[in-house]
């Protein structure tokens, strides 16, 4: 527990004793201001160093330069920290320094106010410092002496002289044909050890076709003799140039910023660095239009001197394949703005493209270019095929003549089944060549023409569909009153019954079955009453005659029925006692009774 | 013994139909045959020969145009197209000719100069031939009187879509034989005729003493109005109306 609470209070000792070292380390910053001449030239810049070093621990924004009469040429900035141990303690000494390239614009003398500098929480101020502007620098041309340890011929004199950096462009040519390319280098002479920073804005480039052929080419300090005296030349810049317009162009002028390093004859202080800035003087340019070129020749429009070659991919194809033609124009000249030649059409020959891909400054020659033309074939048809040669006409400003070019001929085999679908199409729209009647209808039907509202089978249909409308109906009636009413069922039904028990009697009396008969007939007789007369099956037979005689008037039918009825019950149990005779009497019997019972019911 | 007999008949019947197809066939062939030599005429006259044995087949009259028109009767063309368009609406050749046809005449008939409407109403009212009405119109009453009987087996549940099912079938049958029936009176009462003399002129009255009212010429389709003799009463589809010679057309009617 005790281990604890001292543990805490040694932790806040250790964080009172940072905060204090800390306010110890920011009331150390220094800060400065100094120019490396108090008295400059006119044309001459010089450099503003604002100072900043100590126990930094906070950040600090670039300090901002308050109004002076100075151009301001640009601001380069250097750090550096040095740690050192004394008596065992640590200290970090950070060092920044602020370097403004400045450039007087009027004489006389002025001071650079203090300059205000924030960092963290407190605010510094750097002192004061006087300039003085003349006509000619005084400080370094007083400098009698040169270092003799130089190992390199580079003038350290602080006055920089305007022979001794000079920009130009050197064009290939200043008289040339429209469209014929010639070359601009841009190169500065220096005596002084030149570092060049970058090109001003680009310029425009008016009535010129332009490229930028320099590359990613090192720039070299070359050892050079030029206008007779000894210079250091730096090659920075290429350009491709084609007039597009005749008469008298100007290349305009091109600003090259650099940074002259005077080394320092004091051993104590750095190499001093100038910037600088040096234009090229424009330059004037006659380009002349190019002579008519001759009757029935397809100018490319190629100015220059080109070669020509020309390679076919295969002679021979298979199913689906296609050849290439690759046709590659070299040399010197415009070749990015030349039409490509013009294929000729051959019959059942598809050519696509050409597809171009163009080149400069092959193998690192300058002034040289290639285009490369790719045309594929393809055949629509088995068979043999000559690809003509391909004319390309150019213009060479040397000979001053035209040059018409040739490819070599091929012939190409395509083998069978060589038929290539492909997106590009030549179809064309269907003209019509003539007009004509429709041809005779050679298969025609014999069966005639019948109007079918003329046919008496169609009226017969459509007659037979409505009739049996009320035909379901009148039948669905009759099937309700069936369902709905059985004794209605039985009386409908007593025919077909009694129909059923007369066929067996006529059976058994064809084939002398006695008994049979008799029960049958009797059976009959007495269930078709009973349906009839809606009374129950199984009732006695005198209680069915008692309604028969209320139904029936006629009382000899009944009187014959009912002898007729007990004969039936007399014969059908016994077997024997019946002749032929009275059998045949007894089913012309029953055959009269019947007749007249259904008749009267 | 009896059955024997009828079989022979029966045969015999038979045997003389598909002989008489079978002559037809040949004459068919040969009709074809001169056509395809450019013998035209006998071409014609082989198909005329046919026209009477089978009587009203459309395909006949168009091959009659057909021959007409390479004889260069335009006229006559003309009326054995709109024959065979009169039997069968939805014959597309015999369209596709008469109107080919009808540019060759001297007389402009500019029938496609109609507003929109009436002209898709005419269309669409011609785009059936009479007989596909004729099975459409006994299919739909076929089906009208099937759910009929539906409805009387099952008398106790009338649904909702049952009903509306019937009263669909009703309108479709009421519309249909309006149809039929407006086009069997067009078929029964064709008015249409063909002029196949060269040039005709019609006057104000039946007469070359009436005054001359205007010219027509072969292949000009008018509408008859009333004949009198040897004078008949016309219509153009312009409007213009006038009496020329019975003799100098053809009517369309079958």
């Amino acid at each position: 527990m005790a281990n604890i609470v001292l543990n805490k209070k040694l932790s806040l000792c250790f964080f009172l004793l940072i905060i204090c070292m800390a306010n110890l380390f920011a009331s150390d910053i220094d800060v400065s201001a100094y120019v490396d001449e108090n008295t400059v030239g006119i044309n001459d810049t010089f450099k503003l160093y604002i100072e900043i070093s100590g126990s930094i621990t906070s950040s600090f924004e670039q300090p901002l330069l308050p109004n002076i009469p100075f151009q301001n040429l640009g601001m380069s900035q250097s750090s550096s920290t040095s740690i050192s141990v004394i008596n065992g303690k640590m200290t970090s000494v950070k060092k920044q320094i602020y370097i403004y390239t400045l450039k007087p614009q009027n004489m006389g003398t002025f001071s650079i106010p203090a300059i205000t500098i924030k960092i963290g929480k407190d605010t510094y101020k750097t002192n004061g410092v006087n300039i003085t502007v003349a006509e000619q620098g005084t400080t370094k041309q007083n400098q009698p002496t040169q270092r003799t340890t130089q190992t390199t011929n580079f003038k350290t004199s602080g006055q920089i002289n305007n022979e001794d950096i000079v920009f130009i462009a050197i064009p290939s040519k200043t008289s040339l044909y429209k469209n014929e390319t010639f070359y601009v280098d841009y190169t500065i002479y220096t005596r002084y050890n030149l570092q060049p920073t970058r090109l001003g804005d680009e310029p425009s480039f008016n009535g010129f076709w332009k490229e930028d052929i320099s590359g990613n080419a090192n720039i070299e300090m070359k050892e050079t003799t030029w206008n007779g005296q000894k210079y250091y030349s730096i090659h920075l810049r290429r350009l491709a140039l084609a007039p597009n317009k005749t008469g008298t162009l100007t290349i305009p002028s091109q600003t090259l910023y650099a940074d002259v390093i005077i080394p320092s004859n004091n051993f104590f202080s750095f190499a001093d660095r100038r910037s600088i800035s040096v234009q090229t003087s424009p330059i004037k340019i006659t380009v002349n239009e190019l002579p008519a070129p001759p009757k029935g020749v397809e100018f490319s429009g190629a100015v220059g001197d080109f070669k020509i070659s020309s390679n076919l991919s295969q002679t021979q194809l298979k199913a689906g394949e296609s050849a290439t033609l690759t046709i590659t124009v070299s040399g010197n000249g415009n070749l990015r703005q030349t039409n490509n030649p013009v294929f000729p059409d051959v019959s059942n020959l598809r050519v696509l493209g050409p597809e171009t891909d163009t080149q400069h400054n092959i193998n690192n020659e300058a002034n040289t270019a290639k285009r490369v033309l790719k045309y594929a074939f393809l055949p629509q048809d088995e068979g043999f095929y000559n690809i003509p040669s391909i004319d390309f006409t150019y213009f060479n400003p040397i000979k001053k003549q035209y040059i018409t070019l040739q490819t070599s001929e091929f012939k190409l085999q395509a083998e069978r089944g060589n038929i290539v679908v492909s997106t590009y199409s030549n179809q064309k729209m269907i003209n019509a060549e003539g007009s004509d009647i429709g041809f005779i209808v050679t298969n025609l039907r014999f069966s005639g023409f019948k109007i079918l509202f003329k046919e008496t089978w169609y009226w017969g249909l459509i007659l037979f569909s409505i009739i049996s409308i009320p035909a379901h109906y009148f039948y669905k009636l009759e099937q309700d009153k069936l369902s709905n009413n059985l004794e209605y069922f039985r009386t409908r039904k007593a025919k077909r019954v009694l129909k059923k028990y007369l066929k067996n009697t006529s059976f058994a009396y064809k084939h002398q079955q006695n008994n049979q008969f008799y029960d049958s007939a009797y059976k009959g007789i007495l269930q078709y009453l009973t349906d009839k007369l809606s009374i129950p099956r199984g009732s006695t037979q005198t209680s069915i005659l008692s309604d028969l005689r209320e139904k029936i008037s006629d009382k000899e039918q009944i009187e014959k029925l009912e002898s007729f009825l007990n004969k039936c019950t007399e014969y059908k149990y016994s077997s024997s006692s019946v002749d032929n005779v009275d059998i045949h009497n007894d089913y012309f019997d029953l055959k009269n009774i019947v007749d007249g019972l259904t008749k009267q019911l | 013994m009896k059955h024997k007999l009828l079989l022979i008949i029966v045969s015999l019947f038979f045997f003389s139909l598909l002989s008489a197809t079978q002559t037809n066939i040949q004459l068919l062939n040969q009709a074809t045959e001169a056509y395809k030599s450019n013998d035209f005429d006998k071409a014609l006259s082989i198909y005329s020969e046919l026209e009477k044995k089978i009587q009203k087949n459309p395909d006949i009259y168009y091959n009659i145009g057909n021959c007409y028109f390479k004889l260069n009767r335009i006229g006559l063309a003309i009326l054995y197209y709109k024959k065979a368009l009169v039997l069968d609406s939805s014959h597309a050749l015999a369209k596709k000719n008469l109107n080919f046809a009808l540019k060759f005449t001297l007389d402009k008939q500019d029938f496609e100069n109609q507003n929109f409407i009436s002209s898709f109403f005419s269309r669409s009212f011609f785009s059936l031939s009479l007989n596909a009405l004729a099975w459409v119109c006994l299919i739909l009453f076929i089906a009208l009187i099937a759910i009929i009987h539906v409805f009387l087996r099952q008398s106790e549940s009338y649904t909702h879509t049952k009903k509306m099912f019937l009263i669909s079938l009703v309108v479709l049958n009421i519309i249909f034989v309006g149809w039929s029936a407006s086009r069997f009176y067009i078929y029964k009462n064709n008015k249409e005729a063909v002029i196949s003399s060269p040039k005709v002129d019609a006057y104000s009255g039946p007469g070359e003493s009436f005054t001359k009212l205007f010219t027509v010429h072969e292949g000009l389709i008018l509408k008859v109005i009333k004949v009198d003799n040897a004078w008949t009463q016309i219509s153009l589809f312009n409007g213009f109306t006038g009496w020329i010679r019975t003799s100098t057309y053809k009517a369309v009617a079958i």
